[in-house]
């Protein structure tokens, strides 16, 4: 008998190993190639530890809850066309991060805060719009909610002319400029959803099966569904907060992890962190080398890899179906 | 003892059930029959605890089961609902370790008892060597019985089932019903909702069928006759007994209702003997009448369900003057009379001396030549046909 932990043990290591490949592969690429030998010497030493490294740790974690909310989305709505970006819920807080900076002054700690307002209030308008919770109704749900919301964010946009530069890059999901400190409050946003979620991995578990099942099997089915959507957001909303929208992290990593490891969420919500981060750390050194010196937004990269892979999603669905 | 007392429930300004008691004891197969739509599975939700009811309760050894914590719940009752349209495709094994939920704390590490608990209720539902195959790898029969191991991982004393024979081929329907039979005997309260009326006639101590908006109770015996499924599905049934077993079969009679032509044939029959022979009369448009008949005799059931009238008598009783005399009436209408190849004793002699009164004519008998066989009477029955058929009367042309 293979127990979850085995699973979970194996597989952490495994994805650990990757993560500290892609660190490395991160650390060496871009504008400048830096010889590991000669990492701790200048200039070397400043752009490894001031530029790159707080990079990579942003993509670590921002790339860790993407893949962690897309897990819990798409195991609490049963479809694997769910992910943070394509319900809204990125919108959500994005919107609400572009009205955060209309006002002159707010401070620092407001803009998660108000970006998992925005998150709640957009999945709240998928569901009120969709009203059934079946996959078709609650991506098109998703396109209406987005589209709404797009539009206030060019609104803010065309209001705010001083930094509209800056709030376009933001928005195709970048993760430049910014540095450990973002870093450190997403990894608190993280650390609270995978202990929350991991502890309540055997109730999605349950789920999964239905309702009358995990209901007859003692779970508080509507409680733990709330709280699981609730925490998913909130998870968006750290990383929207500080790297924009970056689509399809959520959608591509929970397929490719259950693929791999299984179905248990006990095994599949430390996981789904793991591979989020390895995809978001990989795609910002694609995003910083393949037009070097020139830098692409990271988005740019998860929607090239993510978009097809929704498409063969979609189409393998319909086969099923 | 699980015990839903008085239950009502209903939608909106539509009740479902007013007023339901049922009871599922330790040890016995308790079995809900029904229509589609009669709220068969509400019942089963409410039982389960899970759904409340507008009025009643339900109670699970004497303690009201909404008042409980839902683990403990889920520790003393298992529900397998009917399978999800979606399905993860678990491992058995996985699957079955949900069974133990209830029992697991905060991080639920599995203990050494989960293991076993799981691998014996694998092994109670012959699933032995599946534990790695995944669900979706699996028959729907075999899915079935992992659903039926998860409950049984509860270790539960009682097990509600909605529909667990859905999409089984008939033998497999009874290697489920025979495993649930199986866990009742030792000990466990089985509930199922079933749809098949033969199989719950054969596997369940005890039926309940619902009937407009209440339910009917007993044995398989007092609760399948053709007066209950009338009222049940608003469809006449042949209730027939089992050749071999002796239990209570039902027969859905499909039927031309539309026809009921010119012609009257009556039909002089007992015993099921002139069944068929009513049936082929109404098919071919005539207009049906029956009798003398006792009541709930499966050709009685038959004329019932043909809409024929019917002369009739109470069960086991003889032929009373007020029947004689109405036998007669219906006779005399009739443009032409067919005698089935029932036994003629005492008991029905006068149903073919009434033929005395008739044109002889008119009169079909089946297998005349072969009456002799069938006379309980003394020789008068065989004197009669014989002389009927010098009179002209005519052998009626078999099937």
């Amino acid at each position: 008998m293979k127990s979850w932990w085995v699973k979970l043990i194996f597989g952490g290591v495994v994805l650990l190993l990757l993560l500290i490949f892609a660190i490395f592969l991160a650390a060496n690429l871009g504008a400048v190639k830096i010889p590991l030998t000669q990492i701790l010497t200048e200039p070397y030493k400043t752009i490894f530890f001031k530029i790159r490294l707080p990079r990579i740790a942003l993509g670590i974690v921002v790339g860790a809850a993407l893949g962690l909310a897309g897990t819990v989305y798409q195991g609490v709505l049963k479809t694997p066309l769910a992910d943070p970006y394509i319900l809204g819920v990125s919108s959500g807080a994005a919107a609400a991060v572009a009205l955060l900076t209309l006002l002159k002054s707010f401070p620092y700690y407001a803009l998660p805060l108000g970006a998992f307002l925005g998150s709640i209030v957009a999945l709240l308008l998928v569901f009120l719009i969709s009203r059934k919770p079946e996959p078709n109704r609650l991506i098109l749900a998703g396109i209406i909610v987005n589209s709404f919301l797009g539009a206030i964010v060019t609104f803010v946009l065309a209001v705010s002319r001083e930094n509209m530069h800056q709030i376009i890059y933001w928005l195709m999901g970048g993760l430049n400029n910014k540095g450990f400190k973002e870093a450190g409050v997403i990894a608190l946003y993280l650390l609270l959803g995978l202990v929350l979620l991991f502890v309540f991995a055997r109730d999605l578990n349950a789920m999964s099966f239905g309702d009358d099942t995990a209901v007859q099997l003692g779970v508080e089915v509507n409680k733990k569904r709330v709280l699981f959507l609730m925490l998913a957001s909130f998870l968006t909303a750290g990383a929207v907060s500080f790297a924009g929208t970056i689509g399809f992290v959520g959608l591509v990593v929970p397929q490719v992890v259950e693929l791999i490891f299984g179905k248990d969420y006990r095994v599949l919500i430390p996981l789904s962190s793991l591979a989020g981060a390895i995809l978001l750390v990989f795609a910002d050194a694609l995003a910083r080398s393949i037009l070097a010196p020139a830098e692409l937004p990271v988005g740019v990269i998860t929607a090239f890899i993510g978009a097809p892979f929704f498409a063969y999603l979609f189409i393998r669905r319909g086969r099923h179906a | 003892m699980l015990k839903g007392i008085n239950l009502v429930y209903g939608y909106g300004n539509t009740t479902l059930f007013e007023g339901i008691n049922i009871e599922v004891q330790p040890g016995k197969f308790t079995v809900i029959l029904g229509p589609n739509g009669a709220g068969k599975t509400t019942l089963l939700k409410i039982l389960a605890g899970f759904l409340k009811p507008r009025e009643g309760t339900v109670e699970i050894n004497d303690q009201e089961i909404f008042k409980l914590p839902a683990k403990k719940r889920a520790r003393m009752l298992a529900y397998v609902p009917q399978e999800p349209e979606t399905l993860r495709d678990y491992s058995v094994w996985d699957t079955v370790m949900m069974g133990r939920y209830p029992y697991q704390g905060f991080l639920g590490l599995e203990t050494k008892k989960d293991f076993q608990g799981v691998k014996k209720a694998i092994e109670t539902v012959g699933l032995a060597g599946y534990e790695e195959r995944t669900l979706l790898s699996l028959s729907g029969g075999e899915r079935q019985r992992v659903y039926l191991a998860r409950a049984l991982a509860q270790e539960a004393d009682y097990i509600l089932l909605d529909e667990p024979t859905n999409h089984l081929d008939l033998f497999y329907q009874v290697k489920i019903l025979s495993l649930l039979k199986d866990l009742a005997a030792q000990g466990k309260g089985i509930l199922a909702v079933l749809h098949d009326l033969n199989l719950a006639s054969f596997f369940a101590d005890r039926l309940y069928l619902f009937s407009e908006g209440d339910v009917i109770t007993g044995a398989a015996g007092e609760v399948l006759t053709f007066e209950n499924i009338y009222k049940a599905y608003k469809e006449p049934a042949l209730v027939v007994n089992h050749p071999v077993l002796g239990i209570p079969q039902v027969l859905p009679l499909i039927i031309n209702k539309s026809s009921g032509g010119k012609t009257r044939v009556h039909i002089i029959g007992g015993g099921g003997m002139a069944s068929g022979i009513m049936l082929r009369e109404s098919q071919q448009g005539a207009k049906i009448s029956a009798g003398v008949l006792n009541k709930s005799d499966s050709d009685w059931q038959t004329a019932k369900a043909l809409g024929a009238e019917v002369v009739e008598e109470e069960p086991f009783s003889p032929i009373s003057q007020e029947s004689y005399r109405r036998l007669l009436e219906v006779l005399k209408k009739a443009d032409k009379i067919v005698v089935a190849p029932v036994p003629i004793g005492p008991g029905n002699l006068q149903n073919i001396e009434a033929l005395l009164e008739v044109e002889p004519k008119k009169i079909f008998i089946v297998k005349p030549e072969e009456m002799e066989k069938r006379d309980y009477s003394g020789g008068r029955a065989t004197y009669i046909v014989n002389s009927l058929i010098k009179a002209g009367a005519q052998k009626y042309p078999e099937a």
